[in-house]
């Protein structure tokens, strides 16, 4: 693997709401829908 | 982070490893070690999901070694970690992971939709793709396209 420096510090971090979308039709329980992601830009 | 879109959209990790199995749609990735029986980024060892803090420090975790040797589009992105970290000088090692955000390699925006709609987060194609590869080293270790 490369190298990306020394290590400064070691710590958790555990947030309250998943950061891994889910479905607007499918929730995951006790979640509000992800809105839906911006659309593809097509290139110029 | 960075991956390889095959032509089914899905992606794989830039360090490719006979066996390893593509990024999981919609499920958090967790990080094994492939070489100990610990849990991950334990000390002393290399295990964990490794990401960077600048573009213009992506070839330290292998951006353009392995994917090139793929079949697929190319694909960087923004991850969120979480987990149990460790912070770097210029990045993080990871227990879990999930893109952000995803900037796909080519004009093809058809490859760029399958993208999105498999993992859920925006997918930039094209210009936009094109501008953040400016920021990218190059095999000499010069920037730009």
């Amino acid at each position: 693997m490369g190298d990306i420096g020394e290590p400064r510090r070691r710590f958790t971090v555990w947030p309250k709401e998943t950061p891994v979308p889910q479905p607007v039709e499918d929730p995951a329980p006790g979640q509000k829908p992800v809105v839906t992601p911006e659309p593809v830009e097509a290139p110029e | 982070m960075a991956g390889v879109v095959h032509p089914a959209a899905r992606l794989h990790p830039a360090l490719y490893l006979p066996g390893r199995s593509p990024l999981k749609p919609r499920q958090a990735m967790k990080a094994i070690c492939l070489y100990k029986p610990h849990r991950p980024p334990a000390e002393g060892c290399k295990c964990g999901i490794w990401a960077v803090s600048e573009p213009k420090f992506v070839s330290e975790v292998y951006w353009s070694a392995s994917p090139m040797r793929l079949r697929g589009v190319f694909v960087v992105g923004q991850v969120a970690l979480w987990g149990e970290l460790v912070e770097y000088d210029r990045g993080w090692r990871a227990s879990h992971a999930y893109p952000k955000h995803l900037y796909a390699f080519t004009d093809d925006v058809a490859t760029a939709a399958a993208l999105r709609d498999r993992y859920l987060v925006p997918v930039e194609c094209g210009e936009k793709s094109t501008l953040l590869s400016q920021l990218f080293p190059k095999p000499n270790g010069e920037f730009g396209p």
